[in-house]
């Protein structure tokens, strides 16, 4: 019983401390204009133009569509997503153990009679959490204000399917918050770690494309190469970019939130004789990008694990 | 001798003017068989001699009277009908009469008579051998017809108004219940014809069996009922249906199948046709590397009503993408075939989720058993 009470304690004090401190708020601002902006851009160019960007008709998966497509000025959703909210992440996880060694807290924090894995488990949950409310509330402002807008109710289907892309989010970003925290663990100063956590967004977010079109260059099979030669190269360059995170959760996305989506590779004609051009159920759908998304949890709870062992084992000096 | 056969021929001469006084101003007929056996429908005709006894020219009108309701007649000479009649003395003309003697004529004697007004009366007696009745006469030239169940049927026959007016039939046939029975005239479908007096007509008659009839040999009468009724009956063999149809044991037309890993699908294949099945094969249209396999590939005999089972072994192509895919499975022998479209539905290898699954099962595991090793401190 007071085993609970302990951690309900400091879960509650972290929270307040996140929810009160200025980086959060100038950054929540940021995600909350910038995500309301992709959508409601997202929204007008569905409804002015009878274009059929990605299937059918324009209310089929209207909700799905919402979060996946753009009106040109304002990326869409799930991009922003992939490139701008890993900042959150960072933000609230780069200062979360270090502070509390360099304001000599820590020590005071664990004369008390609570379990030291509680103190790095509330820093970590009460993070995620907050993460998982700022976007629950984004999606489903978003699906209200289109029903209000438009009439339209989504479909179980789309229900499930958001859902599941709701998760994608949180896991996504719980990868880069763990990322944060580590650094948090190893690095005493704040600085070194919101730097390297930085650098390593950045490097995903500009130099690994760089990279990418380099190396491009070099394996590149020329313009007289067979199909199977091109089909090759298109299967290498896709694997070499698959080792970002932001292109696991961008290939997860897509899969999840359109249904006619067959496969995330290059395919060739003869693979589609025969088939029919009708939705996947949401099971297939996560068949396809499995291997994306079990990276994804994977590398999370290894992330996760590495600041449990590290922070566990450090030493706490009076 | 030169005295007594003046004396004679003075005594016949006499004689003839006294017995016939008249003759020799008048116009005399004749004809080599006044009387004539008929049947109803026909047209008798006859050859009528138009003697001139006197020394003057004689001319005279012709008529035929006594002549029966209904009927009708003609007087020719040459291409000309003839009213009137003149003659030279001492010359003979020859004239032809015709007589249309109705279908619906009674049995028995009728006498006519051809007269002039300055000719002597020729009775003519015209016997009608029998009871006309029918005024209508439907006919084919070929009644009986083979073919498969699935045929259509087509008899063509006339129909022939014998009756001195014209006449509306209608035309109609006595079929069991599935059967199909059409009448057409001039390429239309047609339930009545309108015919003129002694005209005929063509009439095409498209009989179409039902489905699955059993085999055998089926009597179909149609007739045409205006004043009077034909009948005409046809004969049509059906020698048995061929039909075959596939389908899934359990009805359903999809099924699941993983990528690159074989999937069994019972089908059902039967016979609903009248007549037996020999060499039915299967077959399967061509998925770029799919593969279908059936046990057995060949069903050499399907009896009518019977049914098969074979089982399809469906493994679809290691790099077919997830969802659905059409599959048109086909049934066929020389003489029917059937068509399944079945949808698959693909799933990718599970192999690689397992691994996945693994990767994720690992770093958990890894979790828990920091928390067990260093919880709770």
């Amino acid at each position: 019983m007071k085993r609970i009470n302990n951690f309900q304690i400091l879960f509650h004090k972290e929270l307040r401390d996140n929810l009160k401190s200025w980086k959060f708020i100038i950054l929540l601002f940021l995600i909350l204009g910038t995500s309301y902006a992709a959508i409601y851009g997202a929204f007008i160019a569905l409804t002015t133009s009878n274009s059929t960007s990605l299937v059918g008709t324009v209310d089929s998966y209207f909700f799905l569509k919402l979060f996946l497509s753009s009106d040109g000025t304002v990326p869409s959703f799930y991009i922003l997503v992939g490139f701008l909210a890993p900042l959150l992440g960072l933000t609230l996880g780069f200062d979360a153990i270090n502070t509390e060694f360099n304001n000599r807290t820590i020590s005071k924090l664990l004369a008390q009679p609570i379990y030291r894995d509680h103190i790095i488990l509330t820093k970590l949950l009460s993070r995620i959490f907050i993460i998982a409310v700022i976007y629950i509330a984004i999606i489903l402002s978003a699906i209200g204000f289109i029903i209000l807008k438009t009439g339209l109710f989504p479909s179980t289907q789309e229900v499930v399917r958001l859902f599941f892309f709701y998760l994608l989010i949180v896991t996504y970003l719980g990868l880069w918050l763990n990322l944060a925290v580590l650094f948090s663990v190893i690095f005493k100063q704040p600085a070194t770690a919101a730097i390297l956590g930085i650098t390593i967004w950045i490097f995903y977010l500009f130099l690994y494309p760089m990279l990418l079109n380099v190396v491009g260059k070099l394996v590149n099979p020329g313009p007289y190469a067979n199909q199977y030669q091109i089909l090759a190269y298109q299967e290498f360059m896709l694997t070499v970019m698959r080792f970002s995170p932001t292109q696991l959760f961008e290939d997860g996305t897509s899969i999840i939130l359109s249904p006619l989506a067959r496969s995330i590779n290059p395919i060739a004609n003869n693979q589609f004789v025969g088939a029919i051009p009708n939705p996947l159920s949401i099971k297939a759908s996560i068949q396809i990008v499995w291997s994306q998304l079990s990276a994804l949890i994977a590398l999370s709870a290894l992330c996760f694990a590495a600041c449990y062992w590290l922070f566990m084992r450090k030493e706490i000096r009076a | 001798m030169t005295i007594r056969n003046l004396f004679l021929a003075t005594i016949v001469g006499i004689c003839v003017i006294f017995i016939n006084p008249v003759n020799a101003q008048q116009l005399q007929f004749y004809t080599t068989f006044p009387k004539q056996v008929v049947s109803p429908g026909e047209i008798v005709t006859y050859n009528v001699e138009v003697l001139n006894n006197s020394n003057q020219i004689i001319t005279s009108g012709i008529q035929l009277l006594n002549l029966p309701d209904n009927w009708s007649s003609e007087i020719r000479s040459g291409n000309f009908v003839a009213d009137e009649i003149s003659i030279i003395g001492k010359e003979r003309k020859s004239i032809e009469l015709k007589v249309f003697v109705p279908q619906d004529v009674k049995k028995g004697q009728y006498t006519v008579r051809l007269n002039g007004s300055k000719a002597n009366s020729l009775p003519l007696t015209i016997e009608v051998g029998k009871n006309g009745t029918a005024n209508a006469t439907f006919s084919s030239s070929q009644t009986n017809m083979q073919g498969a169940a699935t045929s259509t049927f087509t008899f063509n026959a006339s129909l022939y108004n014998a009756s001195a007016q014209q006449v509306v039939y209608a035309l109609q046939g006595k079929v069991q219940p599935g059967w199909g029975l059409v009448f057409k005239a001039e390429g239309k479908e047609v339930s009545s014809v309108n015919i003129d007096a002694y005209q005929k007509k063509d009439i095409t008659i498209e009989i179409t069996p039902p489905e699955g009839i059993a085999k055998g040999t089926y009597k179909i009468p149609v007739q045409a009922v205006g004043a009077a009724s034909s009948e005409l009956t046809f004969d049509v063999v059906v020698t048995g249906s061929y039909k075959l149809q596939l389908t899934t044991s359990n009805a359903k037309l999809n099924t699941d199948a993983t990528s690159g890993v074989f999937n069994t699908v019972e089908l059902i294949l039967k016979n609903t046709g009248s007549s037996d099945l020999h060499g039915i094969n299967l077959s399967v249209d061509n998925l770029s590397d799919w593969e279908v396999i059936f046990e057995p590939t060949r069903i050499n005999t399907l009896k009518a009503g019977e049914v098969a089972k074979v089982n399809a072994k469906i493994k679809p192509s290691s790099k077919a993408v997830a969802g659905d895919y059409m599959l048109n499975i086909q049934a066929k022998n020389n003489d029917t075939s059937s068509k399944m479209e079945m949808r698959v539905t693909v799933e990718t290898s599970i192999l690689r989720g397992w691994i996945g699954m693994l990767l994720i099962v690992a770093a958990v595991g890894l979790i828990y058993y920091l928390i067990k090793r260093y919880g709770r401190r």
